[in-house]
């Protein structure tokens, strides 16, 4: 068993291979010869764990002895970020408010757990697909910092880059 | 951040504020963006996202820049575009391809961005577009980022040709096709003057052409140095083997893959000597492919007689394709020492297969009747 602590301090005990989906906290255990491991800092501040954490326990459980992917395989990794389709366990486990999803998808980023990450990004890259720039930012409540001078730049150089 | 992503966020021509900002982190955005289906939308669906906010701008570009295609006009568009080319998007291309031909000729001024284009890894330069070939020497500084450099012209000297490739000295693979014309320097020595030092990876020449000059093909191929090719594919005259044999020996024990075609002869008989595998040990392939027969096929059997399993360990492809769409108008006392050749290659044939006791990849491909004209 292991014991996890997030970092406004709440204790989880799992089985450690359920701790070893992800590789942030596997690498921490086996660099550190310990059985606890101590949630991450991201940018300099707190970040915090509890919410998102249950969800990728939960993911966790669900997904335990399954086999990790392999780093060292670019063409596999390439493949496996081509694919679009979603599992139903999974599918259903990232239906989730937007703002929850992305919590869960920094949060295995982070704990680098690379398929629940891929579930995140693809439920996103769908959503995305077919959207205008004004949808995404509506959808995903994103602030549209360009200074209209600038969105006009980025379309124009933007060309440059589209089929004749 | 990388270093790479950081220069990208700095040097784009709209100001872009740190990522985390606007919300979504910069490698989020890459994740989600890696996700698109690459379908036909996937470029629109690139363009809308770059125009998200302005986290989105680096990781949308760095896919939609990553490989672009200019012809005279665009080069001038270009420079219109993007007068001060530091804050030009080049910086994300990685592939590049340029038209030198063509109705708009290529502006000379262009080439003093190229050097901003300083992340590509595979550049092409073509210069026939069906008028009149135009070619543009005075290339500034390449990127010195180039692996892969892809030649296709009908209108470069050899010298301009050697002068390109001296500015890039990680390149690992470089085609060149179209006919070479003249030579515009005394006492050039050839590629291998260019390919010193560790040079690999392939080398490919390719119709190298039937209007080229022999002895300026045969300087081209002069080595003078030693290479480290691990695969050559040339396609060239007859009348250049001679420099074909010393361009495959240079490359020594890196060669593994070796492909030598003929798809013309020559007026010459410059059979000396011939390939010689005992200087090759690591070889794995071996092809030739020989579509014109009139300058003799004994260089090919002399070639087969040094292959052996103790010097050529590591052969499991051998293909020999013979033929000549020609032979008709081959001369009587050609045509005699060509049957002989064919009774030689035959021989060598025969022992190489018994030798390798099935370890080898062995074919023999001729052209339809071509046995029976020779006879």
């Amino acid at each position: 068993m292991v014991l996890l602590v997030t970092s406004d301090n709440k204790n989880f005990v799992v089985d450690r291979e359920v701790a070893d989906r992800s590789v942030f906290v596997k690498n921490t255990l086996e660099a550190r010869g310990l059985s606890i491991a101590t949630p991450p800092m991201l940018n300099g501040g707190c970040f915090e764990l509890t919410s998102p954490f249950l969800q990728v326990l939960e993911y966790c459980q669900h997904h335990r002895g399954e086999p990790l992917p392999t780093t060292d395989d670019a063409n596999a990794d390439e493949n496996r970020k081509r694919t679009t389709d979603i599992g139903e366990w999974d599918r259903k486990f990232i239906t989730v408010d937007h703002e929850m999803l992305f919590e869960i998808i920094l949060a295995a980023n982070y704990l680098d757990i690379k398929p629940l990450l891929d579930v995140g990004c693809k439920t996103i890259g769908n959503m995305v697909k077919g959207k205008s720039p004004e949808e995404v930012r509506k959808l995903f409540d994103i602030v549209n910092d360009f200074t209209p001078e600038e969105e006009a730049q980025i379309k124009k150089e933007n060309e440059w880059a589209e089929d004749p | 951040m990388d270093s790479e992503t950081l220069e990208a966020k700095q040097s784009t021509s709209v100001e872009i504020r740190p990522a985390e900002t606007s919300g979504i982190p910069h490698d989020i955005v890459d994740e989600i963006l890696d996700h698109l289906n690459p379908d036909s939308d996937f470029k629109l669906s690139l363009l809308n996202c770059s125009l998200i906010s302005k986290s989105w701008v680096v990781p949308c570009r760095q896919r939609l820049f990553h490989n672009i295609a200019l012809n005279g006009g665009d080069m001038a568009g270009w420079l219109k575009s993007f007068p001060e080319p530091e804050r030009s998007p080049a910086h994300f291309v990685r592939e590049l391809t340029l038209s030198l031909g063509g109705r708009h000729s290529a502006p000379e001024e262009f080439f003093r961005h190229t050097p901003w284009f300083k992340n590509v890894k595979k550049l092409t330069v073509l210069g026939n577009q069906g008028l009149q070939p135009v070619w543009i020497p005075p290339f500034g500084r390449l990127p010195q980022s180039v692996t892969s450099l892809t030649i296709n012209t009908d209108i470069a000297t050899l010298l301009e040709i050697r002068d390109l490739m001296a500015q890039l000295p990680n390149l690992n693979d470089f085609a060149l096709s179209g006919s070479i014309h003249g030579m515009d320097g005394d006492g050039l020595l050839g590629i291998g003057t260019v390919l010193k030092g560790e040079f690999g990876g392939q080398l490919r020449l390719l119709r190298l052409k039937r209007h080229a000059d022999p002895e300026v093909m045969n300087m081209l191929l002069e080595v003078p140095t030693g290479l480290h090719f691990t695969e050559v594919y040339i396609l060239t005259v007859y009348d250049c083997l001679p420099s074909t044999v010393r361009l495959a020996e240079a490359c020594g024990k890196n060669l593994v893959k070796f492909t030598y075609s003929i798809d013309e002869h020559g007026d010459k008989d410059v059979f000396d000597r011939s390939f010689d595998f005992t200087k090759l040990p690591n070889l794995q392939e071996v092809k030739f492919n020989v579509n014109w027969t009139a300058g003799g096929l004994l260089w090919i059997s002399v070639a087969l007689s040094t292959i052996n399993p103790a010097t050529s360990p590591h052969l499991y492809t051998l293909q020999l394709k013979l033929g000549g769409r020609f032979l008709r108008y081959i001369p009587e006392d050609r045509r005699e020492r060509l049957t002989d050749d064919l009774r030689l290659i035959d021989e060598e044939v025969a022992r190489i297969e018994h030798e390798f006791m099935g370890a080898l990849e062995l074919t023999v491909a001729q052209y339809p009747g071509f046995r029976h004209d020779a006879g």
